[in-house]
């Protein structure tokens, strides 16, 4: 089992406290807020647009959260994060076409200014080659792949956020995998391992 | 199911390098600062953009139509402003300057009144409407053959000139500036009192009986 997500989040403490009772923008905002900066990253969303994009979610989130049902928080939470991503790529597509692009800041740019600095500078080469890896592939492997590989998610969690079943989770991730070795081996990455 | 990059000590190569790419890669965090700095931003919005969003495409929409409107009342006419100077042929006529050609009937200058009976003034050639006939939209070859035509006669040169208005006629047989290749074709031939002018000019009047060349037909006509 994937060690990172034996961790309980706050998002799951909250759901399960309020089980059934409607929730406040509070507990939402306190409990999800680095699952929804994890999803816009998985789902696409460059580093440096992540934080307006985070704001976006939850400017969201406030105006729709009475209309909640209260079934699946982080299904719902997860939808207005696509949904909210896929139109910034719509805009970003719109400004590169017709208004001209701009540079690319660092895909997965996730640095730490106190890191060592060759530790960084092989971290930023690591993720520059991952994140040519990565687009390489379609998009919902990729969003599977990243939440599972990267950020740490589980199976069932994911499953629970994309709203599908666990075993198209593993089929994804099956595929995933298969395809991300196979372009490691392709970009000669793995005659650089012992 | 074990993540890729717990597959470190794996005997294929390929997922070796893989997991070891993943390793080095760390799960996406914001800082407690972009925290705060997203949280004082959302209470900042407010609701009042979500208030006012009806406005939007409540104002979008006339917007769009008085544009619509706009640009189909405007559009023609700065159309026809525009057109007929920079690619109509008879404007330039009259808005170039005439050169100083040594035309017998039109000396010094070219916007002066005909020189002898039935000649036309090259301004009087020019359309007094953009579009007044149903005929196809002047095109350039076929302006850039009347305003040769034209730019002869004025030389003098009226052989070529009614040379040029024939074959115009023949290219265009429902070109937009028929009337004026009469017109010049029974002028510049009545110029060198030429048999044809009567003809010409009957031809002229059967085909615009109420021309704006109308006058200087009937005058070959009574001349001839």
């Amino acid at each position: 089992m994937n060690a990172m997500v034996q961790r309980l989040s706050p998002l799951d403490v909250v759901l399960e406290q309020h089980e059934g009772a409607t929730l406040t923008f509070e507990q939402v905002y306190g409990s999800s807020f680095n699952d929804v900066a994890r999803w816009i990253r998985a789902l696409g969303g460059l580093p440096a647009d992540v934080e307006d994009l985070t704001q976006e979610v939850f400017l969201v989130v406030r105006r729709k959260l009475s209309g909640f049902d209260g079934r699946n928080l982080r299904g719902w939470l997860y939808r207005i994060a696509q949904r909210t991503v896929r139109d910034y790529r719509r805009r970003a597509w719109f400004r590169r076409v017709f208004l001209g692009g701009g540079s690319t800041p660092d895909p997965y740019d996730n640095a730490t200014a106190d890191a060592d600095p060759s530790e960084l500078f092989e971290r930023k080469e690591a993720e520059g080659l991952l994140h040519g890896l990565l687009a390489q592939m379609s998009e919902v492997r990729r969003t599977t792949f990243i939440l599972f590989e990267i950020e740490g998610y589980s199976g069932e969690e994911i499953a629970e956020m994309q709203s599908i079943p666990l075993n198209t989770v593993w089929t994804r991730l099956h595929h995933a995998r298969k395809e991300f070795t196979r372009l490691v081996s392709e970009s000669g990455r793995a005659g650089s391992v012992k | 199911m074990k993540p890729l990059r717990e597959h470190l000590d794996d005997p294929d190569l390929a997922i070796r390098a893989s997991a070891a790419l993943l390793s080095k890669v760390q799960p996406f965090e914001l800082s407690s600062a972009q925290r705060r700095r997203i949280r004082a931003r959302i209470d900042a919005a407010g609701e009042a953009p979500r208030a006012m969003a009806w406005l939007r495409p409540a104002f979008a929409i006339p917007v769009l139509l008085i544009v619509g409107v706009a640009g189909a009342t405007v559009g023609p006419r700065l159309y026809r402003a525009v057109v007929p100077q920079n690619s109509f042929e008879p404007s330039p006529l009259s808005a170039q300057p005439a050169p100083p050609a040594p035309a017998p009937r039109a000396p010094a200058a070219p916007a002066v009144a005909p020189a002898e009976p039935g000649s036309i003034a090259p301004e009087d050639l020019e359309p007094e409407k953009p579009a007044p006939t149903p005929h196809a939209a002047p095109s350039g070859p076929g302006a850039a053959l009347m305003m040769e035509a034209l730019q002869a006669r004025r030389a003098g040169d009226t052989a070529r000139a009614q040379r040029l208005t024939i074959e115009y006629q023949k290219k265009y047989p429902n070109g937009a500036l028929k009337e004026e290749a009469l017109a010049i074709a029974f002028e510049s031939a009545a110029a060198r009192k030429d048999a044809s002018a009567t003809r010409l000019a009957q031809k002229y009047l059967a085909a615009f009986p109420r021309g704006r060349f109308r006058a200087q037909a009937e005058q070959v006509l009574s001349n001839h």
